[in-house]
């Protein structure tokens, strides 16, 4: 009886499973087809204002982000602003095509600057859609002639080129939307070197060539990705060759790297994500600045990069990024752990001071930050400050934050922009978004004067040194302490050539190829 | 029976209510905006009128009743609301993933039941040698924790020997690691039980009047102790099929499995109540159809049970 019940059972089993299109990948044969594994989901969908992440490269926008996060040409080539900062002439590239045959001219780009402002803001898990931090104080946007668009400011916009940088400026071709700004059935018609064939949610997508595209055809075919959320699960895919390699973002840990490398191709580049601790700066011990600078002074950012990151770390200078070099400085001073204990002691009581490190499940899911918080326990304990490290979910962090229940905490910033006010307008200026939710609670009105100088300000050098003066003040301040920004990591069978990532983590897709 | 039946329906949704509700509480208790949480995907900060303006238009901002008994008026239509996150339909969400969950939980089961029904019989029948090796079978299911077990069952079986995927759904081949992560501790409790059960059946005056009629050792343990051994395992089993299908999701996402308890982790992180609500009722839904199931089983397998 109880085989009986076995056999049925089975056979019934066998019977509901049934192979789906999503099955096991395709030997790696002659085809030109890369499967690549990646750590999050790059596809939204139709509610999401861009649909695909862009790494994917399904959509152009009218700038991207060089490795020093300065604005370049994509599908506008060049552009200018008017004597008085208060519009900007981007000059369209001529001669592109959206992936449905429809030309990419003024009224096209309009049509999704236009779409934008209406649908803003929408959140997304990949670029919060925020159009006054993308366009800032626009009063319209134009077309002049069918080659180039205008965007007339109310007030000077220095960076514009910057702040619509990537997602901001996505194109699509305008048969992809309806009038509400939403995505129809077609999808995401975009004009970049891939097209989006298929995609399962939380599983993966399929990218297929686009051998139209105007800065020259993808090498590959094809491009099968899988989300690959668990970081041994996603090596053991490489190892067991069912992946061509490992990109995109948190791709390989940096102890997986040094074993990964004897048998595959690791490569590793600094990308614009910071990594900083924040105090809140409303109540004791860290409204002093002397306990603040302490801390600053009692953690050495290089043996963080050494010890915790196996060297896969760039120890940060200031609050920008050290790609993009046009605004970041080199890390100011050692740590000195004397220094650290004389401030401690002027400013703290005798004793030993309780203080909360709150840590977001968000961050630590993806960094090392349970060992950086153990460090900075340990560090700081010679201080007088005895650590409690407290791990929330990231939906109850920022509540914590909001109600100053902590006195540290630990986060990460990119500059996805490259434009330095993005940052500091809103972590150190008095009335900045983030310095206010989280109680930091900084003030200095020389800092928000400059600031405010920094966004009107038209000229480079200038700015340069308004926003070096704002890092030196701020160093000296520290309400914030900036850690070290990230260097990203990558991986790939020896067959696999030119497969690297931009400073936005962007992977090389379209020049990657198997030989 | 058929009273019997409707009675046990009638409990089921009187349960099905009372943990409705509980979820709910629960949900108002825990820290965390749901507006907030969507807001501040993608790095946004949201101002506290941004925030409030989301929290109007998903309706958080009525009385905690209103939006329970909005939400139970729309649930017995069919329509279990619309996630936060992605406004996607619940219901859809949630049966787009069930039968994955399902097949995953059932083919851990199957593989619980080859193993630890065979090893708990000759255990208890086959003398100390095969005793030994079900009670070190039962221990090391009972002790070794899944997650840790799927990924050395990745890296030996999928990584050294290539004999099996390291993950992905879609093909059978796909399910055999994480049934065996799942099925291990399952299939060690049924050792155990059909163990015990048995021992203490092959004790009974009955087993040693059928000994002394002659009755071989084949059918003494097959058809005369077996079925008394087995009224508790199938009680294990429809208990253990219910908590597979909520608490797999860290094998999930170790083997990238795009079931159910992946999606309910995510919904927790992203306090995405209406998903979280339409989890509990299937949930407790499958329980429910499962303990009555059970409930039928035992009775096939033992006459004397009576119902009611």
């Amino acid at each position: 009886m109880v085989v009986r019940l076995a056999l049925t059972l089975l056979t019934l089993f066998v019977s509901a499973c049934s192979p789906s299109a999503a099955g096991q990948p395709a030997p790696q044969a002659a085809s030109q087809a890369l499967v690549l594994g990646i750590s999050r989901d790059l596809v939204e969908g139709p509610k999401d204002p861009y649909f695909a992440h862009a790494n994917l490269q399904i959509w152009d926008s009218l700038t991207v982000l060089d490795d020093e996060l300065v604005a370049r040409p994509s599908l506008a080539e060049r552009w200018e602003m008017a004597a008085d900062g208060l519009a900007w002439t981007f000059f369209l590239r001529q001669g592109v095509r959206f992936q449905d045959g429809t030309p990419f001219d003024s009224g096209a780009a309009v049509a999704n600057v236009e779409r934008f402002l209406k649908i803003s803001p929408r959140p997304s898990p990949f670029f919060a859609l925020d159009t006054k931090l993308a366009y800032g104080d626009l009063d319209r946007v134009e077309q002049v002639g069918s080659t180039a668009i205008r965007f007339v400011l109310k007030t000077p916009g220095p960076a514009l080129p910057n702040t619509l940088s990537g997602f901001f400026s996505a194109m699509f071709a305008p048969a992809s939307f309806d009038a509400n700004g939403d995505f129809g059935s077609a999808g995401p018609i975009g004009s970049g070197p891939f097209r989006l064939v298929d995609w399962k949610k939380g599983e993966g997508a399929t990218l297929a060539a686009n051998p139209d595209y105007w800065g020259g055809a993808p090498k590959v075919g094809q491009i099968r990705l899988r989300v690959l959320p668990d970081p041994v699960a996603r090596v053991a895919a490489l190892r067991a060759g069912e992946v061509d390699g490992l990109t995109e973002l948190g791709a390989v840990l940096p102890e997986q790297a040094a074993p990964l490398s004897r048998d595959f191709a690791v490569g590793s580049r600094p990308v614009g994500l910071a990594h900083y601790l924040f105090f809140n700066g409303t109540k004791a011990p860290f409204d002093d600045v002397r306990v603040r600078q302490a801390v600053s002074l009692a953690l050495d950012r290089q043996a963080i990069v050494r010890d915790l990151l196996e060297g896969y770390g760039l120890p940060a200078g200031g609050l920008m990024v050290e790609p993009a070099k046009r605004w970041a400085i080199p890390p100011q001073s050692k740590a000195d752990p004397t220094a650290a204990a004389r401030l401690a002691k002027e400013a703290l009581p005798t004793g030993v001071t309780p203080v909360v490190l709150l840590l977001s499940t968000t961050f630590t899911a993806r960094y090392p930050y349970r060992s950086l918080a153990e460090l900075i326990q340990a560090r700081l304990a010679p201080l007088g400050l005895k650590v409690e490290i407290r791990v929330v979910d990231g939906a109850a962090w920022a509540p914590a934050l909001s109600g100053g229940d902590y006195h540290i905490s630990i986060g990460t910033q990119g500059l996805a922009n490259g434009d330095p006010d993005f940052v500091f307008s809103r972590y150190v200026h008095s009335k900045g978004q983030v310095n206010v939710s989280r109680k930091i609670g900084y003030s200095n009105p020389k800092v928000d004067e400059l600031i405010a100088a920094g966004s009107r300000t038209l000229d480079t050098a200038t700015r340069q040194a308004t926003y070096r003066e704002i890092e030196a003040i701020v160093a000296r301040d520290a309400p914030i302490v900036p850690l070290f920004s990230d260097v990203a990591i990558w991986a790939s069978k020896r067959t696999v050539h030119d497969m690297t990532m931009d400073a936005s983590y962007r992977p090389s897709l379209r020049t990657a190829w198997i030989g | 029976m058929i009273r019997y039946l409707v009675f046990r329906l009638a409990t089921a949704a009187a349960a099905l209510f009372g943990v409705s509700l509980f979820a709910f509480a629960l949900a108002l208790i825990a820290p965390g905006d749901p507006a907030e949480v969507i807001l501040r995907r993608g790095g946004g900060e949201p101002s506290p009128t941004a925030i409030a303006e989301l929290r109007t238009d998903l309706g958080l901002d009525r009385p905690a009743i209103v939006r329970y008994v909005d939400w139970l008026t729309h649930v017995v239509r069919g329509d279990l609301g619309r996630s936060y996150r992605d406004g996607s339909p619940v219901l859809g969400e949630l049966l787009l993933r069930l039968p994955n969950t399902a097949i995953l939980a059932s083919s851990a089961l199957l593989f619980a039941m080859l193993v630890g029904l065979p090893l708990g019989i000759l255990a208890a029948a086959a003398g100390a040698g095969s005793d030994f090796i079900g009670r070190v079978v039962a221990l090391a299911g009972v002790a070794v924790p899944s997650y840790w077990l799927a990924t050395i069952l990745i890296l030996v079986f999928a990584v050294q020997l290539r004999w099996l995927p390291t993950g992905g759904a879609g093909s059978m081949g796909q399910l055999v690691l994480p049934a065996i992560a799942l099925g291990l501790r399952p299939a060690g409790q049924m050792c155990r039980l059909i163990r015990a059960g048995m021992v203490e059946t092959l004790g009974a005056d009955f087993i040693v009047a059928a000994r002394a009629r002659g009755v071989g050792h084949r059918a003494i343990v097959l058809r005369h102790a077996l079925p008394h051994a087995l009224p508790p395992t199938v009680a294990l089993l429809g208990v253990t099929f219910g908590r597979l299908l909520g608490g797999s999701a860290i094998v999930e996402t170790i083997v990238a499995w795009p079931g159910l308890g992946r999606f309910a982790v995510e919904a927790v992180y992203d306090r995405d109540y209406p998903v979280l609500q339409g989890l509990v009722l299937v949930g407790g839904l499958v329980y429910t159809v499962i303990g009555i199931a059970v409930d039928f089983v035992h009775r096939r397998l033992d006459p004397r049970v009576r119902f009611g």
